[in-house]
């Protein structure tokens, strides 16, 4: 379901069940469950080794929304482990396979002891349309992001 | 950036990127590992990668052995459940020494 610039009725004119479903009710629907997308990793952890940006998870943190407005809230939570002490750890998000600034990175390196609570939340501002946002990752070490004992949870939603 | 996919029963992240990196010097970005047993692996690579680098990483990946963990060394992140009998060791010695394993890390944990 999309949403459907509602008409603009005149004077005079009778509001038609057809018009009550296009413009009210599909759009009352869309408003509640439409703007926005989830996923939280409940099994199964993620490890990567990478240097430089990549999807963390290509398929399942990946979500293209089709927005009317101009600005996407995104928001990130879970927890990381490093596999050596002194790993660096840096996420963010890519718009369109274009990544963002850092969102979250450690002041200094992680200790293997310790696992990490990340999260991080940022508004985009986009073109209205179909858009696609991605969760990257990157590290100097051995990283991984755990997906069973916590939650990896990751929304998009569209705000305005 | 390259993604290769390549599919792997069991594997050590670590070595098989230093194995990638060490075969492939400057062209390895990574590999990721998505936690689910039918799903292929990522290796990463520079853009400038050829054909036959492509080749080069699909057989590091194909004779990649992981590694034997030594006894009392914990299972890491993308690591496969591991440990291997020392020399001279015999089945019921190394059921000893992973019972004492165990018992150590219950202690640790709280639960002995």
């Amino acid at each position: 379901m999309a949403w459907t610039t509602p008409n603009t009725p005149a004077v005079g004119d009778v509001l038609s069940a057809s018009n009550y479903a296009t413009y009210i009710r599909d759009n009352l629907n869309w408003l509640l469950t439409g703007r926005g997308l989830i996923y939280s990793r409940s099994t199964g952890n993620y490890t990567t080794t990478s240097a430089v940006y990549v999807d963390v998870d290509g398929t399942n943190f990946s979500f293209t929304l089709t927005n009317v407005g101009t600005k996407v809230f995104v928001s990130f939570n879970g927890f990381l482990q490093p596999a050596a002490n002194g790993t660096t750890a840096n996420l963010t998000v890519s718009l369109d396979g274009v990544d963002q600034p850092d969102l979250w990175f450690y002041w200094t390196t992680l200790n293997i002891s310790t696992n990490y609570q990340v999260c991080f939340s940022t508004v985009l501002t986009v073109t209205p349309g179909s858009h696609t946002i991605k969760l990257r990752w990157k590290t100097n070490g051995t990283l991984t992001l755990i997906g069973g004992t916590y939650l990896a949870t990751m929304a998009v939603m569209e705000i305005g | 950036m390259k993604e290769l996919h390549v599919s792997l029963a069991e594997f050590d992240i670590i070595a098989l990127t230093s194995e990638l990196r060490a075969a492939l010097p400057g062209k390895i970005t990574g590999v990721s590992d998505y936690g689910e047993p039918d799903r292929p692996l990522s290796i990463w690579l520079d853009d400038t990668v050829a054909e036959s680098d492509l080749a080069t990483a699909r057989d590091v990946a194909a004779n990649h052995v992981p590694p034997a963990q030594p006894v009392g060394q914990v299972d890491q992140p993308g690591q496969t459940a591991g440990g291997t009998a020392e020399p001279g060791q015999t089945t019921d010695d190394r059921i000893t020494a992973l019972e004492l394993e165990v018992t150590e890390i219950k202690k640790k944990l709280g639960l002995q």
